[in-house]
């Protein structure tokens, strides 16, 4: 039936929702948003977040089309997160309550080194804020002041040591640490750990720790990497 | 004062940083570097920046000979422990910034005054005195009739200038009093743009004390909040913020500022101005520049502490942050119980949820093509490296060649031959200064030879590791006809 092809096609065969797409970014487009909402929408998936510095021409895409991101970020089961006093903005697993949804976003299962890091960077981030100063820590001060971790009777320094290391490593890969550039061994805290990890996750992992105390459970296992 | 007191006074500031400073075993050194990174030009720099300064400067020094071991981090972080540095890291910026304490300036505006050779006791700074006093006195009298009597002989004393100028008979400051003047108000106006350091720290001191106080103290919190609720601006109520802003409105106000700017360019536009220096003038011509750019950075900090502080306290974040800090207080409390129950490594069924998702469609598998990696490994002989004779005069003037001898070989050379070229030379005479001879030869060859225009030729010669060494140099030739001159 190729001689029809080139025969321009009357309007009437053509519904609405299909000529949306003759104005299509790339062959095939059938979706609606425009090139920069898209990119918005990619970033916000891509994440761990977007921010007004770092993507200062995003920042205000996203403030306009937020109705329409977050229509499509609901399609997922993901619920966007967006804080205009911190001007950052990412998305979270929607609280779909009895329904089981998908899980789309990453996740990362603690080690109990894990956990008292994470509370420790919390602990600097709140305090920097109450300063309102930006929230920055040192390698070695963290060596130091998370030593009290260590088990007394624990005689593997150097393990010890290696373990805070691989957690240290963890929380940058995860974006919840990152270097500063030009500052060795300086790092900082990333504000949007203020909305990753708030006072009902911390109340959250005080109850987990509370569970352990209870009762010893007999299972060992060391937990494996995390799942990406 | 009795004396032990002021010991006890001395005593505590001979901790403080200042007194550090001038006191430290390598002083000039710490001052010099100090004053040359952060004072003189920009007073903000970004770490990366001014480590790659202070290095460079170092390697300066050390040539020199000053002993500076150490690296420029190591320095850095002395400078930041010793309160003479600060290091900050501002709303936006990529990296951290650092800049002066006003300590560290304090020491270095001391330094700076032994070294001047201007006396204090001007008359320009008597002058400044008593009309001040003059001023004052006026401002504060509360006696209409007096006040009367003062305006009027002011204005007897100008109807008298008046009337001189009128007559033709018009008194001119001379030059060396001109330029005393001028110096005089360089550094009051220089000393005023450093003290916009000290409104800022206090700025930042008392933030934090508001800060702390709301959190931490439970009795005075209800009258701090009281009295910002209703809308009063602690910050730009306590002294500094008064004086800050009324320092402030005056240079922006228009009639001011217009005032100032014609002042500057009638004063820099005088004969006696061309005896300033070159930065005294710089300084007078953007006076008004600078005091803007120091004081409106101030501003910023204010408005910004401002506006934060209330945010702060009307989303009622703090109280937000009393029940985090508690919790977090008591889950660290909780995890010290754990450390010998749970190995460091161990899991714990908590799991932290991130925001980037994961997405692993098997549309971005690639297949693997062992072209894209293969290089290509055959190995090709280099040409020897070109040395135009820019190069040369550059590497003669950097080195000491023994050009007695080469030009005793070309002497030699030139009784047996009409014409030779610097490959000739060196296939009789090797090079024994390695490089150096060949460039000593280049050097002859364009002062005493002939050049043949684009052609070159290679040379080989033996380095001092034994290894051969082969360069592509201008074709020259030397002639027995100018053989006389390599004499």
């Amino acid at each position: 039936m190729s001689w029809s092809e080139d025969m321009p096609s009357p309007d009437l065969a053509s519904p609405a929702s299909e000529r949306a797409s003759d104005a299509g970014l790339f062959p095939g487009d059938s979706g609606s948003l425009p090139f920069d909402a898209r990119r918005v929408l990619c970033q916000l998936l891509a994440g761990p977040s977007l921010d007004a510095e770092r993507h200062a021409l995003l920042w205000p895409v996203l403030l306009r089309e937020e109705a329409t991101l977050r229509a499509r970020l609901c399609e997922l089961f993901l619920d966007l997160v967006l804080d205009r006093d911190l001007r950052v903005a990412f998305v979270r697993q929607a609280d779909t309550g009895e329904l089981e949804a998908p899980t789309l976003l990453r996740s990362s299962p603690l080690t109990f080194i894990d956990s008292v890091l994470l509370l420790s960077l919390r602990q600097r981030l709140a305090e920097a804020e109450a300063q309102g100063q930006r929230a920055v820590v040192e390698v070695d001060e963290l060596h130091a002041q998370l030593g009290v971790y260590e088990p007394p009777q624990g005689t593997d320094r150097a393990g010890f040591t290696k373990k805070l290391n691989a957690a240290i490593e963890k929380m940058k890969k995860n974006n919840v640490l990152q270097p500063i550039r030009g500052s060795e061994g300086r790092h900082e805290v990333s504000p949007t750990l203020k909305l990753l990890f708030s006072a009902e996750d911390v109340q959250a992992l005080g109850a987990v720790y509370r569970e352990h105390l209870a009762g010893p459970r007999p299972g060992d296992e060391v937990v494996p990497e995390e799942d990406d | 004062m009795k004396p032990h007191a002021r010991i006890a006074a001395w005593q505590r500031l001979r901790q403080q940083p200042t007194w550090k400073l001038l006191a430290a075993d390598n002083a000039p050194l710490i001052a010099a570097l100090l004053q040359g990174l952060l004072l003189d030009a920009e007073r903000q720099v970004p770490a990366s920046l001014l480590h790659e300064r202070l290095a460079r400067e170092l390697e300066e020094l050390r040539a020199h000979g000053h002993a500076v071991p150490r690296h420029a981090q190591a320095y850095v972080a002395e400078w930041l422990a010793s309160g003479w540095l600060e290091r900050r890291f501002p709303e936006g910026a990529s990296e951290e910034q650092y800049e002066l304490s006003t300590q560290a300036i304090g020491a270095l505006r001391f330094l700076g005054s032994l070294d001047s050779s201007r006396s204090v006791a001007t008359e320009s700074r008597l002058a400044l005195v008593i009309q001040q006093l003059v001023q004052l006195a006026r401002q504060t009298d509360g006696d209409p009739h007096s006040r009367l009597a003062e305006l009027r002989a002011e204005r007897e004393r100008v109807d008298a200038q008046i009337a001189e100028v009128t007559e033709g008979r018009i008194e001119v400051l001379d030059d060396t009093r001109a330029l005393e003047r001028a110096r005089e108000i360089i550094a009051l106006a220089d000393e005023l743009a450093e003290d916009f350091r000290h409104v800022r720290d206090d700025f930042q001191q008392l933030d934090r004390d508001f800060r702390e106080r709301i959190i931490e103290d439970e009795r005075q919190r209800g009258e701090l909040l009281e009295a910002l609720f209703a809308g009063v601006d602690l910050i730009a109520e306590s002294e500094s913020g008064r004086s800050f802003d009324a320092f402030w409105r005056l240079l922006t106000d228009a009639e001011q500022s217009g005032q100032l700017e014609a002042a500057v360019d009638a004063v820099t536009g005088r004969e006696f101005a061309g005896k300033l220096d070159r930065r005294e003038r710089s300084f007078l011509l953007h006076l008004t520049h600078t005091l803007l750019d120091r004081g409106g950075h101030v501003h910023d900090v204010l408005q910004h502490f401002a506006r934060n502080l209330k945010g702060f306290v009307q989303s009622r974040a703090y109280l937000e942050q009393r029940r985090l800090h508690q919790l977090l207080k008591q889950t660290e409390a909780e995890a010290l119980k754990l450390r010998d129950r749970v190995r460091s490594n161990e899991g714990i069924d908590y799991t932290l949820v991130l925001s980037s998702a994961r997405l692993h469609s098997l549309s971005r598998w690639r297949l693997n093509d062992p072209r894209t990696s293969q290089v290509d490994g055959a190995i090709v002989r280099a040409e020897g490296a070109a040395i135009t004779l820019e190069n040369v005069g550059e590497l003669v003037g950097q080195s000491e060649i023994d050009f007695r001898t080469l030009k005793q070989n070309v002497h030699a050379l030139l009784g047996d031959h009409a014409q030779c070229s610097i490959g000739a030379v060196l296939h009789h005479y090797p090079a024994e200064q390695g490089l150096g001879s060949v460039i000593g030869y280049v050097a002859l060859g364009s002062r005493h030879g002939m050049r043949v225009p684009n052609r070159f030729e290679p040379v080989s010669w033996c380095g001092e590791d034994g290894s051969e060494r082969r360069a592509r140099i201008p074709l020259l030739y030397f002639l027995k006809e100018k053989r006389d001159e390599l004499v």
